[in-house]
């Protein structure tokens, strides 16, 4: 049994690791002290207003970070953390949307009532399963509150 | 006069079609289980064609059961005995289908270094990551298979049925990719995104391999070609010791045998054909095999037009 322990005690910090970032992005961002997010311009009607700002608020709490704003277009913007230049994008997208393969979409925000498909949801870098997993807590929190 | 089943091997038949409900039955359970946690994974969905796949061996083999003991008939005056080849066909074919889609989609994602994105999921307002969900999944995927397929070899081996045996290595193939999958989730986890489709690609070789060999011992049976070992490529012990007794029996003879799923139809050509013959007598090997001797058929000198060897 005691030489078990330590074995056990391998396995159980192994699982700790469990899922890691190939990429490293939660690692860098707690190092950095800032999260790179891009918010895809909602035009003349925001929308999920209040639920994006308490999704950004959770997620620089949970990560120790700030986020770093950069204001754009969809396609740029997703192009970017696409390839690594951003860590997180959020927005209104169509639910029939290509980049929704591309990137990893997270629990939505906010969905359109009118029939529209949009939702307001927040992307990550594929792969980032570390990462993903803080987002995903803080966007099925802040998407539960209207 | 139905399709006969030698007695000898009658009651491993019964067992055997036993073994294929059971395997349909626990298989289509692992599919059911998979579906619920493959979630956007796509090695997961590979994996999951692959063991829908894997049901094509035990569905083809029960149907041709079926069918070979039907009595012949007017419009198919030799029985349906052919019928077990063409579901060694089939099988084989499923087989070499999953070694070859897994090769190339791991060969896609490598080349592609696509990130295998792997979220939580919140059950029962608890948040796992959806990793292990998917390795209890192939936990469970794994048990099947090597259950059934150790059960189902040395069944296989006596029947010399290439459908039963094709059916063992799709499930050997099963549990290998299981493993593999299980390898990659957890090379996923640790952050090595390449880990999945590496595992994968290289257990794809050894499934691809053993369909590729099945599809050709399957079509060289259907095109009537020299029985074929069960597990090389290669003419089988029993058939060789066989055409060389007939051969001894009858030196001025050409003699030629092929296969018709389980069983041996030998021709001598050239010969009268002797009074009385007693097929047993003429089986060389274990007594017990000899139920594989299933037809000798005599041609006259000139009576047929095969091109000679």
């Amino acid at each position: 049994m005691k030489r078990l322990l330590p074995l056990l005690a391998g396995l159980l910090s192994a699982c700790d690791a469990i899922p890691a970032d190939p990429e490293q992005t939660l690692h860098k961002v707690q190092a950095r002290g800032t999260f790179r997010v891009g918010i895809i311009d909602p035009g003349e009607e925001p929308m999920g207003q209040p639920q994006l700002g308490r999704f950004l608020g959770s997620v620089a709490r949970a990560a120790g970070a700030r986020p770093q704003v950069q204001l754009g277009a969809a396609e740029p913007l997703l192009t970017e953390l696409e390839g690594g230049e951003l860590d997180l994008v959020v927005g209104p997208v169509s639910r029939s949307s290509p980049w929704r393969t591309r990137v990893s979409p997270l629990p939505p925000l906010w969905k359109s009532k009118d029939g529209s498909f949009i939702e307001v949801t927040a992307f990550a870098r594929n792969g980032e399963n570390r990462w993903i997993d803080l987002l995903y807590r803080q966007a099925r929190a802040a998407g539960s509150v209207p | 006069m139905k399709g006969q089943t030698p007695p000898e091997i009658a009651a491993d038949l019964r067992r055997a079609e036993r073994l294929e409900w059971l395997t349909i039955g626990w298989m289509v359970s692992v599919v059911v289980v998979m579906a619920l946690v493959m979630g956007s994974s796509q090695a997961m969905r590979t994996a999951w064609i692959e063991d829908l796949l894997s049901l094509v061996p035990a569905i083809v083999f029960l149907i041709a059961r079926k069918i070979e003991q039907r009595a012949p008939t007017e419009r198919f005056p030799f029985g349906y005995a052919r019928s077990h080849s063409i579901a060694f066909l089939i099988s084989a074919v499923a087989l070499a289908s999953v070694g070859a889609s897994l090769l190339l989609e791991s060969g896609r994602t490598l080349l592609m270094a696509e990130h295998v994105t792997i979220a939580p999921v919140t059950l029962f307002g608890i948040h796992v990551w959806q990793g292990w969900l998917m390795i209890a999944a192939l936990i469970y995927s794994i048990i099947p298979p090597v259950i059934l397929g150790r059960m189902k070899q040395p069944i296989a081996q006596r029947l010399q049925d290439k459908v039963l045996h094709t059916d063992a290595l799709m499930q050997k193939a099963d549990w290998m990719t299981g493993l593999a999958g299980i390898a990659g989730i957890l090379g996923v986890g640790l952050g090595y995104w390449w880990a999945d489709a590496a595992a994968a690609a290289v257990i794809s070789l050894s499934i691809l391999s053993d369909g590729v060999r099945a599809l050709r011992t399957s079509t060289a049976e259907l095109i009537d070609g020299a029985p074929r070992d069960l597990e090389k490529d290669k003419i089988d012990a029993e058939t060789a010791a066989l055409v060389v007794e007939l051969q001894r029996r009858f030196p001025d003879a050409e003699v030629r045998v092929r296969e018709t799923g389980r069983v041996i139809h030998a021709q001598v050509e050239g010969v009268p054909p002797p009074t009385d013959v007693a097929l047993d007598e003429l089986w060389p090997g274990k007594p017990e095999r000899a139920w594989r001797l299933a037809q000798l058929s005599f041609v006259p000198a000139g009576g047929s037009r095969h091109a000679e060897a």
